[in-house]
């Protein structure tokens, strides 16, 4: 057995002091690296194990999480589901399964006191390739696709269009066996996460008996985002009651400060009560329960941005046209000072609640940096420090190159009647047929802008 | 190559709370509650905060003529608390609830904020100030926020629909709010606010950084000019279904993902001698049954692609259990029913196990520990039994009482639950072109 040490220090400003530990236990074999953070809240340890596995399309990635679902959910051997289940709430272990474009993250959760058990637990399902078929159909359906154009919520919304974006390649068929066979071979990296808690001897018990072949599916790189285009997405319904309103766009930054100056922004926009969208649109307008912003890191550098509101068909033109007054004051630097402090804590205040309780929020931060294994040198994330390091007092001055140009966004609206004041040409407006994708649309547009 | 890195992110930002702790939880009783129906305060010397929920012992159950009333006057009573007290009243979300059978409010601060929460909590009980245009376009909130839940969740409609059927009611134990949207009137809130947020209608929790001395001086102080006056009844306990109902609806719809059934059946836990303990019991049984009928449903059957189940049972013994079910591809909604029934009808206690009954126990014991790990959690736990009129239980009373629990009671409960008694069920066929 052969002992790497390193020493790796990270300093972050006031709010952080860091310091490494000296590792101490290592796995016999050159697959999988190792990484360990100590962020989570102090009871509580968790380990991420990475399969790196690009997904072409977003159907190709539902399946691959669905079988990892029907293998963690489904019987072991001769052991029930039932006997699992009470196993797992009786020692308060859990598990969630999380999918980029390029990797597929099983993420095993518990009380330090039962870590060992849990890690135990987890190499006793990862070894299993018997998968049951019913609960492989019955994931297959709990992943499947619910367009937002069916449930017309923010939510599905923004997964629908981030899915656009990211996945981009052909929807080709994966086989079961293919898949079985990729997630039974040891994970590339394994992350932990725990304070005052060591690790020592829980890789070798995550990864003990798990073949160590290479990666072999979808093994070439996957095609470059889609850009968001453009303009108007109008589905019309006339008999709905509500309208589900959206404008905004995925937008990329040229550093991490400018992510966290947006990010800020947007939360000055539409987080919480203290918002513009609360304040002018739920509380002057009384127009919607659910007025808010979006902003959803998806890679480095890149975010979803917008701003969203359900509201009574009759009143969406209205309502459509005050969330771009509210975007362009906010672009404009017409925010108040105490506004844009509360919306900085705001952003601090999650970012620290994503450090605490959401292990996968680091290990997709750390991967998009380190998508196959740590660096030589050190790991430095660098988005914690410039978080920290927003002005407040400067970002009125800033915030017209902060935010995308108002042009540059896309309205989504689903439900209401058409506004022909919006419906201009073929490169800028798309009707959505009933029963169609957003993609439809998406597609459509983005072409009549390319040809221009 | 093998690698290991370790890196340690120490977090000493003072915008952190200590995590909560299960340590010194006991609940007491204020001596003096003047006019409240109960007054509590639970020490938690872990925590730098303070939590004070008042809960009104009145909720949808309460409404027996427009569904939706409960939730309008949590608004108005929240937004008037807010403007009596804070000075900018809009500037946070609504700090309340409404459940079936109580509407609770929290405020929550630091000691030094100790008398604005306290101020906070005093004002929702007074006939809500806010000016009349507001009070009114209050009720397009309310309407956005039950379509947005009906969007989220539009399965919540097929649950009503069953409820109505079982209690052949709109009201109380059931109720209608989409359809009743357009009752909704400021006068039908005020009148529902003076009627049920008196004080003696009223309990108060207060919980985390405070000692028993303080918690009654300031209770005195903002609570003692208020009198005893009679409890609201709750003339819902003696709703009550029709004996041997068994009410079978098939519908078609487009409102629902897929096909999916939803049942509800009603039955009685007579033994009420010991109130409190019959919850730890009823608490146990309810895991029992639900894993039965799970196992042979869902997690080692095929009958089910999804399913979930809920129990609540009433301070007078009534149990309400309440199923949803999605049929496994090729399983129809009238088989997927009968196997339901099937599974509830062959649930013989001869054949549970004491190592059922001690896993069930453990389960829940795990549930209250796992409760440390989230604030909001914790203080539901308080508020839950409480909201039934009950003394409030920390989580480790609570764990001492699931161990306690008898067997007897825990074997009784389930076999109230097999015999037969009131049932409906709505079947609910997935028609995309209505």
């Amino acid at each position: 057995m052969i002992f790497y040490k390193k020493f790796y220090f990270l300093i972050f400003g006031v709010f952080f002091i860091a310091h490494s530990v000296l590792a101490n236990t290592v796995v016999d074999d050159d697959i999988s690296y190792i990484t360990e953070f100590a962020t989570l809240d102090d009871d509580i340890a968790s380990a991420s194990l990475v399969w790196t596995l690009n997904s072409k399309s977003k159907e190709q990635n539902r399946k691959l999480q669905a079988f990892l679902a029907a293998k963690i959910n489904g019987p072991i051997g001769r052991k029930s589901v039932r006997e699992i289940i009470d196993f797992r709430i009786i020692n308060d272990i859990n598990f969630s399964i999380d999918a980029t474009s390029n990797h597929l993250i099983l993420t095993v959760q518990s009380q330090k006191e039962s870590f060992a058990l849990a890690a135990s637990h987890t190499n006793e399902i990862l070894k299993n390739t018997a998968i049951n078929e019913t609960w492989l159909k019955r994931k297959n359906y709990s992943f499947r696709n619910i367009s937002s154009t069916k449930l017309r919520t923010p939510e599905l919304l923004e997964n629908e269009l981030i899915s656009y974006v990211l996945f981009t390649g052909s929807d080709e068929i994966i086989s079961k066996d293919s898949i079985n066979l990729e997630i039974s071979r040891r994970p590339n990296q394994i992350i932990f996460n725990a304070r005052n808690f060591e690790f020592n001897g829980i890789a070798n018990i995550l990864l003990k008996d798990l073949p160590t072949y290479n990666a072999i599916l979808n093994d070439e790189a996957n095609k470059p985002f889609h850009q968001l285009p453009h303009g108007v997405i109008h589905l019309e319904d006339e008999e709905a009651t509500e309208t589900l309103i959206f404008i905004g766009t995925v937008q990329s930054f040229n550093s991490l400060i400018h992510q966290a100056e947006t990010n800020t922004l947007f939360k000055y926009m539409g987080y919480g009560a203290g918002s513009e969208m609360f304040r002018i649109i739920r509380q002057e307008k009384r127009a919607s329960y659910d007025p808010r912003s979006h902003f959803n890191q998806i890679s480095e550098k890149l975010a979803f941005t917008g701003l969203s509101a359900t509201v009574a068909s009759e009143t969406w033109d209205e309502i459509h046209n005050l969330m771009y007054d509210i975007y362009n004051n906010t672009r404009m630097g017409l925010n108040t000072r105490q506004g844009l402090k509360n919306s900085h804590n705001i952003v601090i205040n999650e970012l620290i609640t994503n450090l605490r309780k959401k292990p996968n929020w680091l290990v997709k931060r750390y991967l998009e940096l380190h998508p196959d294994q740590p660096p030589e040198t050190s790991i430095n994330l660098e988005l914690i420090n410039a978080s920290f390091d927003v002005s407040p007092d400067l970002l009125n001055n800033k915030a017209v190159k902060t935010l995308s140009d108002p042009s540059n966004l896309i309205s989504i609206i689903i439900g209401g009647k058409i506004n022909n004041k919006i419906r201009k040409d073929d490169a800028s407006y798309c009707q959505l047929p009933k029963g169609k994708s957003l993609a439809f649309c998406l597609e459509k547009l983005t072409k009549a802008q390319d040809s221009r | 190559m093998i690698q290991k890195i370790k890196i340690i992110f120490v977090l000493t930002s003072l915008i952190l709370t200590l995590p909560f702790g299960l340590n010194a939880q006991e609940v007491i009783p204020l001596k003096n509650t003047h006019g409240l129906y109960n007054a509590y305060v639970i020490p938690i010397r872990e925590q730098s905060r303070i939590d004070i929920q008042l809960v009104i012992l009145s909720g949808s159950y309460d409404e027996n003529e427009i569904s939706g009333i409960a939730h309008y006057t949590e608004h108005l009573a929240a937004l008037s608390s807010d403007a009596a007290v804070l000075q900018e009243p809009r500037q946070r979300d609504l700090n309340a609830f409404t459940s079936q059978v109580s509407t609770v409010y929290t405020n929550t601060g630091n000691q030094d904020d100790l008398d604005r929460l306290m101020r906070l909590t005093r004002a929702v009980l007074d006939t809500p100030q806010l000016s009349e245009d507001f009070k009114k376009s209050e009720i397009d909130i309310v309407k956005r926020e039950v379509y947005y839940k009906e969007r989220n969740a539009p399965s919540r409609w097929l649950n009503r629909l069953v409820l109505q059927k079982l209690y052949n009611s709109k009201y109380g134990r059931a109720e209608t709010p989409v359809a009743d949207l357009n009752k909704l009137t400021v006068k039908a809130a005020i009148d529902f606010h003076n009627k049920h947020y008196i004080p003696s209608n009223s309990m108060i929790i207060i919980s985390g950084n405070i000692n028993e001395s303080l918690a009654q001086k300031k209770l005195t102080e903002y609570f003692g000019d208020t009198k005893k006056t009679k409890r609201v009844m709750d003339s819902w306990l003696n709703q009550r279904p029709e004996n041997g109902l068994e009410s079978i609806t098939k519908i078609s719809t487009n409102r629902l993902l897929s096909n999916q059934l939803s049942f509800a059946k009603f039955f009685r836990f007579d033994d009420l001698s010991d109130i409190l303990g019959m919850q730890a019991s009823f608490f146990i049984a309810s895991d029992i049954y639900n894993s039965h009928l799970n196992n042979l449903l869902y997690l080692d059957g095929n009958t089910a692609q999804s399913f979930s189940q809920s129990s609540y049972i009433a301070i007078n013994g009534d149990i309400e259990y309440t199923a949803s079910l999605i049929p496994f591809e090729g399983v129809t909604l009238e088989d997927a029913y009968k196997s339901l029934r099937m599974s509830i009808r062959n649930l013989d206690t001869n054949n549970i196990t004491q190592k059922e009954i001690e896993i069930a126990r453990s389960k829940n014991v795990a549930y209250t520990k796992s409760l440390a790990q989230s604030p909001r959690a914790y203080l539901d736990f308080f508020q839950n039994l409480g909201s039934d009129g009950l003394p409030p239980v920390s989580p480790k009373e609570f764990s001492k009482m699931i161990a306690n629990a008898p067997n007897e009671d825990i074997l009784k409960i389930i076999s109230a639950f097999v015999a037969d008694s009131p049932s409906a069920v709505i079947l609910a066929e997935l028609d995309n072109n209505l």
